[in-house]
């Protein structure tokens, strides 16, 4: 079997069509996802479960906010902050379907995002796995050679790793994940960032990176 | 609301700043011009590249390969067929070389047997350069043997033809495709030989001429790229194919056949009766400056000084041919040529030399200065593609084949193609340009070139130049280039790679002797 990057907690084929909203272009959000690193077909996914456990009155306003935690539920890492602002508000079933958690899960996950980006309840069943990123690039990946060098930047969540002569910056939360190429080495100040005991492990015969963390919860 | 078509590789939407995710909001995602920023060019291009092996060309060919170290290899069969795993990411020539050529404004020859899908990736390179499917597809020159200048150019207008005293006063109504970023030439060995010849003028001066009026081919971004087609480029078709428009073609790719292990591929896209280049995902398409940024991105990628070195090496076994002629400096393949004379007998009726060691004994020409420029450019662009700061004899070895088929002609005379394992080289010339490489540089090695280079360091010293050169000194560099001259004639052997070196000496010394004159007219 050919492993592609991804990550664990996508789970679900992403296949729901979300309901149309007067006055929300729904098509135009999910290309954004798209162009914003996220799944414009996850996206549509979770808003589509989100949506079904919306009271029908539900207005406007609270459609947008629960897009903006459909989007980072589908990968958005720059949706992040926002999305766990306003989880309040969105009816708490509705939040919980589109983050794919049962609602009694919902307290706690808010809870542990603040000190783990990474956290969500299945991730003690998969040992600290998280997601995989990378890949090779003629299977629709995005690195030409196998990674090596990883080690983790000084933002929360962030990781360097280097294919070949080129470094990549690894940017991630539990849903998401984003690589930037860089100019040159990035400077690494030792024993910060990456967030709480999580790593990048790379394979000496694989083209891809998982993001790992010590410590199942 | 899912487009089956529209998977990119997940590849970086950024580079360089280091800096993380930018903060969004809800409301961001409802807004029309999405919050991001351009991918740099060569990531594009390999997104191209992937989203083209792996959505719209069925093509699992790993022909353009790159190792680190000998790649794993199986013989296979009992005839000497081998086949090769390559260690790091390798490529599709009947993609990649069409996509380079798109990237550097190249002129690039896709020959193959019909439905083959050589049509098709022209195709795709002109909907990338931003025009539509329809335009691309109604811009294609079907090669015919009725096709005209007229047809090809466009018509003067008839009113102006009734009216015009002079033929300045003559409007042109050009053909629509002649400024296309992308001009797209089917099947042009059946295109009569006149047309031909003003398709030449195109292709080689980028302008076209009818009734005394003249009209540029480049487009806005000043990158414009050529496709040919043709079913064989051994002078089969309906008209010959003009050489000076042959040579004009920068590379030359092979169609790919269709594996037939891909068969449920193709019969998804019968029954959905989708066409690739309809679904070309708009991030994908260059804009002009991006071609025109991408170009010259493309030439800013060094050639390191070793390489420089085994392409010199290699450039040099060509063109000298012994017997060719009597002066020196006329002992050329292009002497015996020019002279209606057959370069296979010349070179059979040179006793002294081993034709097996002289590898400019496998070739009835030499190398013309266009296609160096050309190896040079497209390794630079594979380089720039695959992401290296500088050419590597990797990216050099990989354009040869590409660039000299139909530069390079084969001697069908010499040993090598007439005994033995290897006869299969008459017919695969890439298999032969390519060890016809890797041979120059196992004698670059063995000859201990890149070690030493007396040759070199005497032309490095005279590029240095001649300011406050004493007499002395000037002197003592004569004797050096006498030196040379008296230790290769002592050797009694003459090939190839050493007449460039040879000529090199004499223009030293007539510099150097020149020199010397001046300094003692001055005194």
């Amino acid at each position: 079997m050919i492993r592609r990057p991804g990550h664990l907690a996508d789970t679900e084929p992403p296949t729901g069509v979300p309901l149309a909203v007067p006055g929300l272009d729904l098509e135009r959000a999910g290309l954004n996802v798209e162009a914003a690193g996220g799944s414009a077909e996850r996206f549509w996914h979770v808003l589509a479960a989100g949506q079904a456990a919306l009271p029908s009155d539900a207005s406007t306003d609270v459609v947008v906010a629960l897009s903006g935690i459909a989007g980072w539920r589908a990968g958005v890492l720059g949706l992040r902050d926002d999305a766990l602002a306003h989880l309040a508000d969105v009816p708490a079933a509705a939040a919980a379907a589109a983050l794919g958690l049962s609602e009694t899960d919902l307290d706690a996950f808010v809870e542990r995002q603040r000190t783990d980006r990474y956290w969500w309840p299945g991730r003690a069943a998969a040992r600290g796995y998280v997601c995989a990123v990378g890949g090779f690039a003629g299977l629709g990946g995005a690195w030409t050679a196998p990674p090596v060098d990883a080690r983790p930047l000084d933002d929360d969540g962030s990781f360097a790793v280097r294919t070949g002569e080129r470094w990549w910056r690894v940017d991630a939360d539990v849903w998401g994940s984003r690589l930037v190429a860089l100019d040159r080495e990035p400077q690494t100040v030792p024993g910060r960032g990456g967030g709480p005991a999580a790593s990048l492990l790379t394979f000496a015969e694989s083209y891809l990176a998982w993001i790992y963390v010590a410590e199942p919860a | 609301m899912a487009d089956r078509w529209h998977k990119l590789s997940q590849a970086p939407t950024t580079s360089g700043s280091g800096e993380g995710a930018a903060a969004m909001t809800a409301a961001d995602l409802f807004r029309d011009t999405p919050a991001t920023t351009a991918v740099p060019l060569d990531e594009k291009l390999r997104q191209t590249y992937y989203w083209i092996v792996n959505r719209a060309v069925i093509s699992p060919y790993y022909d353009v390969e790159f190792s680190s170290g000998a790649p794993l290899a199986f013989p296979l069969g009992d005839a000497g067929a081998e086949l090769t795993l390559p260690s790091e990411a390798s490529f599709s020539s009947n993609v990649l070389l069409p996509l380079l050529s798109f990237a550097v404004g190249g002129k690039c020859l896709l020959v193959g047997g019909p439905g083959r899908g050589k049509t098709t990736v022209a195709v795709l390179m002109g909907v990338l350069a931003g025009s539509t499917p329809d335009d691309v597809r109604r811009g294609v020159q079907q090669g015919q043997p009725q096709l005209t200048i007229s047809d090809l150019v466009g018509i003067p207008l008839p009113r102006d033809l009734m009216n015009a005293a002079s033929l300045a006063e003559v409007g042109v109504a050009w053909r629509d495709w002649l400024s296309r970023p992308v001009k797209i030439v089917d099947e042009y060995n059946r295109i009569p030989t006149k047309t031909q010849s003003a398709l030449l003028t195109m292709v080689a001066e980028g302008y076209v001429e009818s009734h005394d009026q003249l009209r540029r081919t480049a487009p806005a971004s000043g990158v414009e790229s050529w496709f040919f087609t043709a079913n064989d480029d051994a002078g089969g078709g309906t008209f010959p194919v003009i050489q000076a428009l042959r040579d004009r073609m920068d590379v030359t790719v092979p169609a790919a056949g269709f594996n037939s292990r891909f068969l449920d591929e193709l019969i998804t896209r019968v029954e959905a009766g989708e066409k690739p280049e309809e679904h070309v995902p708009a991030e994908l398409v260059f804009a002009p400056d991006e071609q025109t940024a991408m170009r010259a991105a493309i030439r800013a990628v060094p050639v390191p000084a070793e390489v420089r070195r085994r392409l010199e090496f290699f450039l040099s076994h060509f063109e000298f041919v012994q017997g060719g002629g009597r002066r020196f400096e006329y002992r050329t393949k292009d002497t015996v040529t020019t002279a209606g004379g057959k370069v296979a007998e010349t070179i059979e009726a040179n006793s002294g030399a081993d034709l097996m060691a002289d590898l400019g004994a496998q070739t009835l020409n030499g190398l013309s200065v266009r296609a160096l420029q050309t190896l040079i450019v497209y390794a630079k662009a594979v380089a720039w593609f695959r992401g290296r700061d500088e050419v590597s004899l990797a990216d050099v070895a990989a354009m040869v084949p590409f660039v000299l088929r139909g530069k390079l002609l084969p001697n069908p005379t010499h040993p090598r193609f007439d005994v033995g394992v290897e006869r299969e080289l008459s017919t695969d010339l890439m298999s032969w340009l390519s060890d016809l490489f890797a041979e120059s540089c196992r004698q670059y090695d063995a000859l201990g070139r890149g070690r030493k280079d007396p040759v070199g360091e005497l032309l490095a010293q005279l590029d240095a130049g001649l300011d406050g050169v004493s007499a002395v000194e000037a002197s003592r560099r004569l004797t050096a280039v006498e030196g040379r001259l008296r230790a290769a004639s002592a050797s009694g052997k003459l090939y190839g790679r050493d007449f460039d070196d040879l000529t090199a000496l004499k223009y030293l010394h007539q510099r150097y002797t020149a020199y010397l004159r001046w300094l003692e007219g001055r005194a």
